[in-house]
């Protein structure tokens, strides 16, 4: 073992774990009362920077690298994965900014606990073992429960925050108690109990496995699907998302949802692709959660008149979108379905948290509230024709319009789904996506079409305005551009299982 | 090898009792702190689980995973009892019930 | 008669200290929560963690029943007790009411039922020597799993940031 071999392959996490320690310490030595709100531009760039040197160096990685006993591997799932998420703190960082100092909240602990939050995720998609999962899961969720409670007199993010946090702690104490029972069948099967990945996908492949063990892998998924808000664990969601500050929300949707899709590419992979005479009945079981969870979330997000409940519901339906391209790399295991799930959740991190920035920007008027009722919406593409311009782009791409990422990212999903054979299920999407479009459409008409006597103030950020450039330009230049993104992801991706 | 009368699927099945209790006791009770602990029962029985085949199998590894749970368990009852003080602070209560300033519309 | 002993492994210390340890577990355990104080469910539960500690003596994993006594019913229950006289919680409505009488029913049957399980059909079987010393455990924890163990400092991290950033009194 090679200690500093080990170091160099771990870089992006730890790279990005340092910045969280430098950003607390500058805020603790920032002077008695702390940094002033308008004064922390150099933590956001200290914390720009990391995220920016760890996402240079997993562009830079090549091919399948094992680190501290295959704790950590760093592979095309883990590079890709690990990019999303990247961009998604990134992004929320500089939406933070602008809330933060509008809401007079203290950046150095919430930047912090955004990078920290990002160390677990990236652990969540490099990881070679449960164990490495299951602490990178618990560092990512803990991280973002605290996010969601970040305004702590707030009774609405206490709620928020306490919520995600009981349900959170429930599903990870299944998760643990499924992963103990496939340690136990990997023992039974092979000789040796063992957590790794390699191990796992050894002891279920021939097909010896017993009930017991099949329980676990149904508690570990089940424990997953929570983190991507999967019907029936979805609960928490709009409780969680309305309530939680808007930065805090935006993060959440986008870099819990690919980090727990990262986690449950691995885990799929191990347990189920290889498992003989049991892959038919894995494919069944995925395939008609993503149905109904994609189904559910969009019928429940027509209702909502708050956008953010709205989009809370939005984001279920996209798990349920991207859940059947786990389905499909289930039932034909190629590297070209990671890469399309990969490509649609890098296009949602854009979109998704383009469209919270633009909800940050106009409810910041008001302390109390935390959310935005959609009829507020009313004129602004009369009165701030950029931001209104900004939503256009979101909400065409969260529908799936061409030429946006959405299109381009669904289109990818559900070809990779009709490659693997499963029609009805695909028909089934493309109905609910015709659905999701009603709700999504309905804000733009709201923005253009009803009066011009617009109220609202928005917030004047340039971090707003440059976070805001950032997601329109990626969901458009991701979607104009798939080739780029794919020739990478191939790239990467290459000799990925086997 | 170590011939006993008391096997792994003697302490799996007290770890599942106890993981049963703890998640009925997540779900049914309305003080919050009763939540948290009813949880920590659940992490405690996970690693009786681990415990126990690695006992069977004779992996020392197990002892480690425990051990990181109980680290785990400590962090997660330090962010929720923080969590749950915040909410004191504001309501004077910690029933369950109490919460609903965040539903749907009906 | 003697025959049930043998199998129940009622005829060994080992057997007692197991059927002791696993009862007085799976009893504090209820007891925590079915009680309907928050204190009077923390000490149960104290209780009920200390005898799995017992249960890992005989699991041959000495390092984790000492942590499990430190640090379960060591720091993890000191905190929620701290919490508990913080609030000067008293007791509560307990479970639902509706619930109650179903629970009670449903978990002394579940024990009962699994208890009969594990004394009459439950054999016992192979098992392996396991070296649970500290100094073993510690080898693993630098060793193999040295990335899960500098993982755990991120982990503390957070909960540190979160307890400061949830529980001070004015951050700004």
């Amino acid at each position: 073992m090679n200690m500093l071999q080990d170091l160099g392959t771990i870089a992006p996490l730890w790279i990005v774990a340092i910045a969280a320690a430098v950003v607390l310490l500058l805020t603790v030595t920032g002077g008695k009362s702390g940094p002033a709100p308008n004064t922390g531009t150099h933590l956001v760039m200290v914390s720009l920077a990391a995220l920016a040197a760890a996402a240079w160096l997993l562009v830079g990685h090549d091919g399948t690298k094992t680190a501290f006993s295959g704790a950590i591997v760093v592979d095309g799932v883990g590079v890709l994965f690990g990019l999303t998420v990247i961009a998604g703190a990134f992004i929320a960082i500089m939406l933070a900014a602008a809330y933060l100092t509008e809401h007079g909240l203290s950046q150095g602990e919430y930047f912090a606990l955004v990078l920290l939050s990002t160390v677990g995720m990236m652990m969540l998609a490099m990881a070679g073992d449960l164990l490495t999962l299951f602490i990178g899961l618990e560092t990512m969720s803990l991280a973002v429960y605290i996010l969601a409670g970040y305004r702590r007199s707030n009774r609405k993010s206490q709620e928020a925050a306490f919520k995600y946090f009981v349900f959170g702690a429930f599903a990870s104490a299944f998760a643990l108690f499924g992963m103990a029972l496939i340690y136990g069948e990997v023992g039974r099967v092979s000789g040796s109990p063992s957590l790794a990945f390699a191990a796992i996908g050894k002891a279920y492949g021939p097909g010896e496995v017993a009930a017991i063990g099949w329980i676990g892998v149904a508690l570990v998924f089940g424990g997953l699907a929570f983190k991507i808000a999967a019907v029936p664990f979805h609960m928490w969601a709009p409780d969680v998302y309305e309530g939680a500050p808007t930065p805090s929300t935006g993060f959440m949707a986008v870099g819990v949802k690919a980090a727990a899709f990262a986690g449950l590419c691995r885990f799929v992979a191990a347990t189920m692709v290889s498992a003989e005479g049991r892959t038919e009945t894995a494919v069944l079981s995925i395939e008609i959660i993503a149905i109904i969870t994609m189904v559910v979330g969009n019928l429940l997000a027509v209702r909502q008149t708050q956008i953010k409940r709205m989009l809370a519901y939005s984001s279920v339906a996209h798990a349920g979108y991207v859940l059947l391209g786990v389905a499909a790399f289930v039932a034909n295991p190629k590297p070209e379905t990671i890469q399309a799930v990969s490509y649609y959740l890098f296009g949602y991190t854009a979109m998704t948290l383009g469209a919270f920035g633009v909800v940050l920007a106009f409810e910041c008027q008001d302390d109390r509230r935390l959310d935005l009722p959609i009829s507020r919406l009313s004129g602004i593409g009369h009165r701030y024709s950029a931001t209104a311009l900004a939503l256009v782009v979101f909400m065409l791409a969260l529908a799936g319009i061409p030429p946006t990422a959405g299109f381009f990212g669904k289109l990818a999903v559900f070809s990779a789904a009709v490659d693997a054979g499963r029609i009805t299920a695909v028909i089934i999407a493309v109905l609910a996506s015709a659905v999701g479009a009603f709700y999504y459409l309905r804000i733009i008409v709201v923005m253009y079409m009803r009066g011009s006597d617009c109220q609202e103030k928005k917030v004047n950020s340039s971090w707003l305005a440059a976070g805001l450039w950032a997601c329109a330009g990626l969901t458009i230049g991701v979607g104009l551009l798939p080739e780029s993104y794919l020739v990478f992801a191939k790239r990467v991706l290459t000799g990925w299982l086997g | 090898m170590i011939d006993s009368v008391i096997g792994p699927t003697h302490f799996i099945t007290v770890a599942a009792l106890l993981f049963g209790i703890g998640a009925a006791g997540a779900i049914w009770r309305r003080n919050a702190l009763m939540v948290l602990m009813s949880i920590e029962l659940m992490l405690n029985a996970a690693n009786i689980v681990f415990v126990a085949y690695g006992r069977q199998y004779g992996d020392n590894g197990s002892h480690a995973i425990a051990f990181f749970v109980m680290a785990i368990a400590a962090a997660e009852a330090a962010v929720g009892l923080a969590i749950l003080i915040g909410i004191f602070r504001t309501r004077q209560t910690i029933e369950v019930d109490e919460l609903d300033a965040l539903r749907d519309e009906t | 008669m003697s025959a049930f002993f043998a199998h129940s492994g009622l005829d060994s210390v080992e057997g007692w200290f197991f059927y002791l340890g696993a009862a007085v577990a799976v009893v504090g355990a209820l007891m925590t929560v079915l009680s309907r104080s928050p204190l009077r469910g923390a000490l149960w539960l104290i209780v009920s963690l200390c005898s799995v500690a017992v249960l890992y003596l005989l699991l041959g994993a000495s390092f984790v029943a000492a942590m499990q006594v430190l640090v379960y019913a060591g720091a993890i229950m000191v905190l929620f007790i701290f919490v508990i006289m913080l609030l000067n919680l008293g007791p509560d409505a307990g479970v639902r009411p509706a619930y109650l009488s179903v629970a009670k029913v449903l978990g002394l049957g579940a024990a009962a039922y699994f208890t009969f399980q594990i004394v009459t059909s439950v054999s016992g079987g192979k098992a392996q020597a396991v070296d649970g010393t500290v100094k073993a455990v510690g080898t693993l924890l630098l060793g193999n799993y040295l990335f899960a163990f500098e993982a755990i400092s991120v982990l503390l991290l957070v909960a540190v940031v979160g307890a400061v950033v949830l529980g001070m009194k004015r951050l700004t």
